[in-house]
């Protein structure tokens, strides 16, 4: 649970220092998305809830998690379309192999995740929600506009 | 702790793990135990005391009803682990879902030793006892008419006036939606009540559990609850013998948090009725007054509380929080010397250099007016470091 909760204080503030995520713009709008990130912001503020018990923190940040699977689903599915808009035609194609790969990637980590909820255990929870974590990271860090 | 008290838990707490034993046993499913808690360390400072005895619960946690009328002159200073908390969760898969059990312990039984300090005496008292399976919850925990997420970062354990933290034993039944949830709940039904010559007491003369229904927006903006709650106050030959009486009255409360950009949030509370007394400001109000003749008068209340938070940094923020309630009362049945008003308000700075740890000071400043028009305040410095594990 803690560790979920660090993964997205990780993301949410992850290169504050540069300013990346907090005000730099994507360098493809169409994959920005403003409903995970406000995901992202609840999943963070758990971990400074003063009243909640676990069990309690435990079922919101569940049903978080299900909301930021569903969401990332749709950004994945945006993803996979993205060859259509103009401005990732105009990325070099080594860049666009890397935005395809990060896509697929998300696509995977989405169902990975969505499985880990259905099953129920924790465990599984926690790695596939690190790993789209890293996923979303690794890709805010890669395309951002200088 | 006393030998009833210690017999009493432990026999909660032995019921609850044969009854997993046994259920595990027959499901042959693994049981899932997780241990965790909080170190606290506070240091108050009262610039003007509270309570009358150094080592009261007042001097320690904020409670609206101890504010000093007039100045008495006395500052203390106070420093104490109670606020400390350890918890254990039991988990079973079942029947395609998991039974769920949660136990958590502070140490802010304040009994007192052979010399009569209290101060000394960190015993620890069970805030939780519940277990949960699909959508229902029985056992001990917070009440169903308070939204929790409304309850502000503050270092003080009781929060501001107008909060509704109240636990005690309960039959939770929710409903998931898409856009939030539902909840149906019988508590339990304990009156309190302000005698002729102004004394509080409480009677255990319910006879029926407190009726609660919740209903709770959640976006990814935040959370919208509104809250009914149906109780009968009840009390029998307490004032003159063979006069019995009973009243029925409701309460409403509507609460949330609404997330602003980055992490800022405004979380509020507000609740009305005439049976709040028990469930509002740590019981600051009684439910009902009770005349000469026996008779029960509801006592009406408007509470509320709001606050802000505002991170200055990805670490560094501060909450400013104000609280206020008003009870409506027949002067002619209350005394002069009734509570009428209380305000409180709070201002912090909490730093987490890392998640699990929070250091922070937080100003408070309290404020009571009886019926006769006369008040008191109190003002509170506390330090406190919170180590989550």
């Amino acid at each position: 649970m803690l560790v979920l909760i660090i993964a997205a204080n990780t993301l949410l503030f992850a290169n504050d220092d540069e300013k990346k995520l907090e005000t730099g713009k994507t360098l493809l709008q169409a994959i920005h998305s403003d409903e995970i990130r406000n995901i992202m912001r609840q999943l963070n503020s758990l971990v400074y809830e003063r009243e909640y018990t676990e069990l309690e923190l435990r079922k919101i940040n569940r049903k978080q998690i299900e909301l930021l699977v569903n969401e990332a689903a749709a950004l994945a599915n945006i993803a996979s379309n993205l060859p259509n808009i103009p401005s990732f035609k105009n990325m070099d194609n080594e860049s666009q192999l890397a935005f395809n790969a990060m896509a697929k990637q998300l696509q995977n980590i989405s169902g990975e995740l969505e499985k880990a909820i259905e099953n129920n255990h924790q465990d599984e929870i926690d790695a596939a929600y690190l790993k789209l974590q890293n996923t979303c990271n690794t890709c805010h860090t890669l395309f951002r506009e200088e | 702790m006393n030998i009833k008290s210690i017999y009493t838990k432990n026999i909660f707490i032995i019921v609850l793990f044969l009854i997993s034993l046994t259920v595990e046993a027959e499901h042959a499913g693994p049981m899932d135990l997780t241990l965790g808690g909080r170190l606290k360390v506070d240091a108050i400072y009262n610039a003007d005391g509270v309570g009358g005895i150094r080592t009261s619960k007042s001097d320690l946690a904020f409670s609206p009803g101890s504010i000093p009328i007039g100045n008495t002159g006395r500052n203390s200073f106070d420093a104490n682990l109670r606020e400390s908390r350890v918890w254990a969760t039991l988990t079973l898969p079942l029947a395609n879902d998991a039974l769920s059990t949660y136990i958590e312990f502070d140490f802010f039984d304040t009994k007192k030793d052979s010399l009569g300090r209290t101060h000394i005496a960190n015993e620890p008292r069970m805030r939780h006892l519940y277990s949960s399976f699909k959508n229902i919850t029985i056992g001990k925990t917070y009440t169903t008419f308070a939204n929790l997420s409304a309850f502000p970062e503050i270092n003080d354990a009781n929060g501001p006036v107008g909060n509704l933290l109240i636990r005690h034993e309960l039959i939770r039944y929710n409903i998931p939606t898409s856009w939030g949830e539902t909840f149906l709940a019988l508590e339990k039904g304990e009156s309190s009540f302000t005698s002729a010559i102004g004394s509080s007491f409480q009677v255990n003369d319910d006879q029926l559990p407190d009726i609660i229904g919740k209903i709770e927006f959640s976006e990814t903006w935040g959370n919208i609850s509104a809250a009914i709650m149906l109780r009968e106050i009840n009390a029998n030959h307490r004032i003159i013998s063979g006069v019995n009486d009973k009243k029925w009255g409701a309460a409403f409360s509507a609460s949330g948090k609404i997330y602003f950009p980055k992490q800022d949030n405004l979380r509020f509370t507000i609740s009305y009725g005439n049976v709040l007394g028990k469930y509002v400001s740590f019981n600051a109000f009684n439910d009902a007054a009770i005349d000469n003749t026996g008779k029960i008068n509801l006592i009406e209340i408007l509470s509320a509380h709001i606050a802000y938070q505002h991170w200055w940094t990805t670490t560094l923020r501060t909450s400013l929080v104000f609280g206020a309630g008003h009870a409506n009362q027949d002067a002619s049945i209350v005394p002069q010397t009734a509570n009428k008003l209380f305000t409180s308000s709070h201002v912090n700075l909490l730093w987490s250099p890392i998640q699990k740890f929070t250091v922070g000071l937080e100003w408070l400043h309290g404020f009571r007016e009886l019926e006769n028009g006369n008040d008191g305040h109190l003002d509170r410095l506390q330090f406190s470091a919170l180590y989550k594990f």
